[in-house]
């Protein structure tokens, strides 16, 4: 399957956010994102399954949990 | 041993905390925020869960905006030096520890003024008291909820109403209340509650936290950070990240504290604070009625129990004619731990009276007896009848 990355930044967001999206049964993991891939430098991200792109932006948004970018894996 | 220095640190600590700081040690001893393999993240989130649990305890919604420091006093510089301005006025109250009174006078720097208000009496007679000061660049009223030398409870609630009323922004000091008395932070309009983890939370020694409002976040945040450096996240800005948590939260996080930190609030939540309260007070009713047997003894016992604020099991005594040290010296030497002197606040000792030699100083945990009271007026009666 493939597999999605939303870039959050802090791993307190990162940890929120996969919290949050438990609670609507979407599995995710906390990963640390290539520093190549973010302005700043060093970022944590939540993969998860591409099927829920949508979905895991939505719940992101709503849930207050800023994300930078969501590209695939 | 008979403990009664709780006011300084609490112990013992529950079992379930020494545990946790064991588990921390052994299974979570990766840095948090920094990578994100298996010790990282278990680091991760123990902290993570710590700040949930401080958040929803405090009556605030928001868990990230719980900010891990050192201790109280950490706390307090971070909320005070973050927030108040050049040349604004701010007021304290007449029984500040020094991690309020030394913050706010080294801010003469930046040419910021403060007042102190008489916070004995009732509780209007104190609104009355802060209203009289208050001036037009009355920036924030800094004070603490309860005292640390006599246990005095302030009347946060309705100092808060106040401070929301004139958009005054309201620090509080709750290193002795956090645990055995009612705080909510959303009820009681405060902006950045300052707590230790190693006091009524029964956590250990170097870990506090600085909880701001919910209504602080990113684009709405009149708090600066006051230390910078490695925050795990955004390494190539040479600023301090935006957002909450990390903003506030430069350098290494000590973990095991924090993992002491959350198992002793679940205790103290399983327990239940107002039974762990009602069990300390009433070990201090035992204790002042002993000591008021004892014509020798000087008691000093706050205002405010009868208006609700019953306060904490703080107890602060003289013997006449002996120093506070000797008698604190008589008791270690009969294996009760007590404190005497200033007690880290100059203040309060001068609204006391005790402002020449300072006091002794009994607090109790949640783990004292009566029995130990007992003892430890039987020990005294016998101090005192010695030349």
């Amino acid at each position: 399957m493939p597999t999605c990355c939303a870039v959050i930044g802090s791993v307190t967001y990162a940890l929120k956010g996969q919290r949050m999206l438990s609670s609507y049964n979407i599995t995710s993991r906390v990963i640390k994102v290539r520093s190549a891939g973010t302005a700043g430098g060093c970022a944590y991200g939540l993969e998860f399954d591409c099927i829920n792109t949508d979905t895991v932006a939505t719940l992101l948004r709503r849930g207050d949990i800023p994300y930078r970018d969501i590209f695939r894996l | 041993m008979i403990y009664f220095d709780n006011a300084a640190t609490t112990y013992p600590k529950p079992r379930a905390v020494y545990d946790a700081v064991l588990r921390a040690m052994t299974d979570a001893g990766g840095n948090p925020g920094r990578s994100a393999h298996r010790l990282s993240m278990t680091a991760a989130d123990i902290i993570y869960e710590c700040r949930c649990e401080l958040a929803d305890f405090f009556g605030c919604s928001v868990p990230e905006n719980v900010v891990f420091t050192y201790n109280a006093t950490y706390a307090l510089n971070i909320a005070i030096k973050g927030l108040v301005s050049r040349g604004s006025h701010v007021l304290i109250s007449s029984f500040e520890h020094n991690s309020v009174l030394r913050p706010v006078a080294a801010l003469a720097a930046r040419n910021v003024t403060y007042n102190v208000f008489d916070a004995s009496g009732s509780t209007v007679q104190i609104i009355n008291n802060i209203k009289s000061l208050v001036k037009r660049n009355t920036t924030a009223i800094i004070c603490t909820h309860v005292s640390n030398v006599c246990g005095l409870e302030l009347p946060i609630a309705e100092i808060g109403e106040y401070c929301a009323s004139r958009h005054i922004n309201f620090i509080v000091d709750a290193a002795q209340s956090a645990g055995v008395r009612p705080i909510d932070m959303r009820a009681y309009n405060i902006d950045a509650l300052c707590i230790p983890g190693h006091k009524s939370l029964y956590g250990i020694a170097g870990c506090g936290a600085v909880i701001f409002h919910e209504k602080y976040k990113e684009n709405y945040m009149p708090f600066a950070p006051i230390i910078e450096g490695g925050s795990g996240v955004d390494s190539l800005n040479i600023e301090m990240p935006s957002l909450l948590p990390e903003r506030f939260e430069a350098g290494t996080l000590c973990v095991p504290a924090i993992a002491a930190l959350l198992a002793g609030t679940r205790e103290v939540r399983r327990i239940g604070p107002a039974k762990i309260a009602e069990h300390e007070l009433k070990l201090k009713t035992k204790l002042c009625e002993l000591l008021g047997e004892m014509p020798e003894v000087e008691l000093y016992l706050p205002d405010g129990e009868e208006e609700g604020r019953p306060g904490t099991g703080v107890v602060a005594f003289n013997v006449k004619g002996k120093p506070s040290s000797d008698i604190a010296d008589a008791l270690a030497k009969r294996g009760i731990c007590v404190r005497s002197g200033f007690h880290c606040a100059p203040l309060a000792h001068k609204t006391l009276g005790t402002g020449q030699d300072g006091a002794v100083r009994v607090s109790f945990s949640m783990y004292n007896s009566e029995n130990e009271v007992r003892a430890f007026a039987a020990a005294l009666r016998e101090i005192i009848s010695q030349p």
